[in-house]
C-alpha cells in the first residue's frame, strides 16, 4: 500500500540496480508491471526526518501555506521481503489553528489497507481513521494520498508507451489503466519513471475523452545520502487552475529514529 | 467574515459569568476519515479558544448508565452518516438558563462557520433538541443514563 509522504521520500533501490543491470546488459526491458511494482517497492532509508512546506495557489493568485514536520522509519517485517513498506508521522508546524494535528500511517503490503491514526490535540485524543477516500485531498492541497503516494500498482493495467528525458535521466513512459474509473475520477495516468532511480518523476491524469485533468512534476530532485529524493513536487488540477507545491526541507535520512515515535499510544506526546 | 463578528458579538455577550463556570461539554465524534476528524477538530479548536467550554471527547454514543457519574451540560453529537450536528441539551433552548442559551448560539454560529461548505468541510447542518428528531432522542436517552444534567 501506499503512504502520503511516499511521492517525497524516496527509495534507492535495489531493485533499481538489478534492472539496470539488465538493461546495460542488452536483456529485456522489464514489464510495465515489474517496473510499478518494484518502483513502489523500493527501499528509502531506514529512516528520514524533513520539514515540508505544503503551498496552495488559488486560480486568483491568493496562497496558503501549511508547515509539518515528517518522520518515516522502515518497517522491520517488510526489508526481508523487498516490499519496503514504512511507518510515517506527519505533525502540523503552521498554522496555528491546526498546529500539532498528527498523523501515523503504518504501510501494509497490498490488499491490507494501511493503518492510520490521528491525534486531535483539541480533543486530547487518538483515533484511528478508515483508509479510504484515497482520491481525496490532503491537507486541503491538489495532492491526494494516491498522489502524495504511489498509486497501488494493482489498481491499474499497465502499458509501455515509450522511453523519454526527463531531469535529465532516462525514463519509461507508462500508461496506467485505471481498473475502477468511475471511483478513481479518472480514465488513466501516464507516468514517467527515471530508469536509473526506478522511482516516478512526473504523472498526468486523464479522463475518457483524452482530457488532462492533473498534472504531477517533480521540479527538483537529488539522491541525498544515495537515495534519489524529490525535493519539491507541483499538482496542477488543469481544469480548475489551482496548483499545490510540496518542498521538503532540511531533509536527511538514517537520523536513527526511534520506533517509540510511531507508536499510536505516544502521538500526542 | 461576517460570521466572525456574529462570534465576537456572541462571545461578548457571553461575558463574565460564563467565564466563571465554563459549560462542561462532550464532543461525540463519530466520524470515520481524516478528513472528516480534522474538521471536528476544527470545531473542537473554536470552542475551546473561546473559553467558555470545558471539552472531553469520545468517539461514540454512550449506551448504558454512565460509569464515572460525571454529567455534561452540553452533548455535541457528530454522526457519521447524518449530514447535521446535534446540540443534545437536558431540555429545549427555550427553558434552559442563559449563559447555556448563549453558549448553544456560540457552538451553533462556530459550526456553523467550520461546516459552511465553503471551506475544506463539507457542510452540515446543526440542530439542537428543539429542531430534529435525533437530538431530542438522544436527550431523553443521555439525561437517563446521567451523561446530562
Amino acid at each position: 500500500m501506499t503512504h502520503p509522504v511516499r511521492f517525497h521520500r524516496i527509495k534507492a533501490s535495489v531493485v533499481a540496480v538489478v534492472l539496470g543491470v539488465v538493461m546495460a546488459s542488452g536483456a529485456q526491458v522489464p514489464s510495465p508491471e515489474q517496473i510499478m511494482i518494484q518502483s513502489d517497492d523500493r527501499f528509502e532509508g531506514n529512516d528520514f526526518a524533513a520539514r515540508v512546506k505544503l503551498t496552495n495557489v488559488e486560480p486568483d493568485g491568493r496562497t496558503s501555506e501549511l508547515l509539518l514536520e515528517m518522520k518515516t522509519k522502515l518497517r522491520e517485517e517488510s526489508r526481508q521481503a523487498k516490499k519496503h513498506r514504512y511507518k510515517i508521522l506527519a505533525r502540523v508546524l503552521e498554522p496555528a489553528d491546526v498546529k500539532g494535528l498528527a498523523v501515523l500511517v503504518w504501510e501494509n503490503v497490498w490488499p491490507q489497507l494501511d493503518d492510520i491514526w490521528l491525534y486531535l490535540p483539541a480533543l486530547k485524543q487518538t483515533k484511528k481513521v478508515v483508509p479510504e477516500n484515497f482520491r481525496n485531498p490532503i491537507f486541503g492541497s491538489e495532492f491526494s494520498f494516491e498522489e502524495l503516494t504511489e498509486r497501488e500498482p494493482a489498481k491499474d493495467t499497465h502499458q509501455l508507451l515509450k522511453t523519454d528525458k526527463i531531469l535529465g535521466k532516462d525514463a519509461w513512459v507508462i500508461k496506467s489503466i485505471s481498473k475502477t474509473p468511475d471511483v478513481d475520477g479518472f480514465s488513466y495516468r501516464l507516468t514517467w519513471v527515471v530508469q536509473e532511480w526506478l522511482m516516478p518523476v512526473k504523472s498526468e491524469l486523464y479522463d475518457k475523452n483524452d482530457k488532462l485533468l492533473k498534472r504531477f512534476m517533480t521540479d527538483e530532485a537529488k539522491v541525498l545520502q544515495n537515495v534519489p529524493t524529490r525535493i519539491k513536487s507541483t499538482a496542477e488540477n488543469t481544469v480548475t487552475g489551482r496548483k499545490s507545491t510540496f518542498e521538503l526541507i532540511d531533509p536527511k535520512y538514517d537520523t536513527g529514529l526511534s520506533d517509540e515515535l510511531f507508536d499510536p499510544k505516544n502521538l500526542g506526546k | 467574515m461576517e460570521r466572525a463578528w456574529v462570534l465576537v458579538l456572541l462571545a461578548l455577550s457571553l461575558g463574565a459569568e460564563a467565564f466563571a463556570q465554563p459549560l462542561e461539554t462532550l464532543i461525540i465524534d463519530e466520524t470515520k476519515t481524516l478528513e472528516e476528524s480534522v474538521c471536528v477538530e476544527l470545531l473542537a479548536r473554536a470552542l475551546s479558544a473561546s473559553g467558555f467550554f470545558t471539552l472531553e471527547a469520545r468517539f461514540d454514543i454512550p449506551v448504558g448508565l454512565n460509569p464515572s457519574g460525571k454529567q455534561y451540560d452540553l452533548i455535541v453529537i457528530i454522526p457519521e452518516q447524518v449530514r447535521q450536528i446535534w446540540l443534545v441539551t437536558a431540555d429545549v433552548p427555550a427553558r434552559l438558563p442563559d449563559p447555556i442559551r448563549r453558549a448553544l448560539l456560540f457552538v451553533r454560529e462556530s459550526a456553523t462557520q467550520v461546516y459552511s461548505g465553503a471551506g475544506s468541510c463539507a457542510a452540515r447542518q446543526v440542530v439542537n433538541v428543539a429542531e430534529d428528531l435525533a437530538p431530542a432522542l438522544y436527550a431523553t436517552v443521555l439525561a437517563q443514563s446521567g451523561w446530562l444534567r
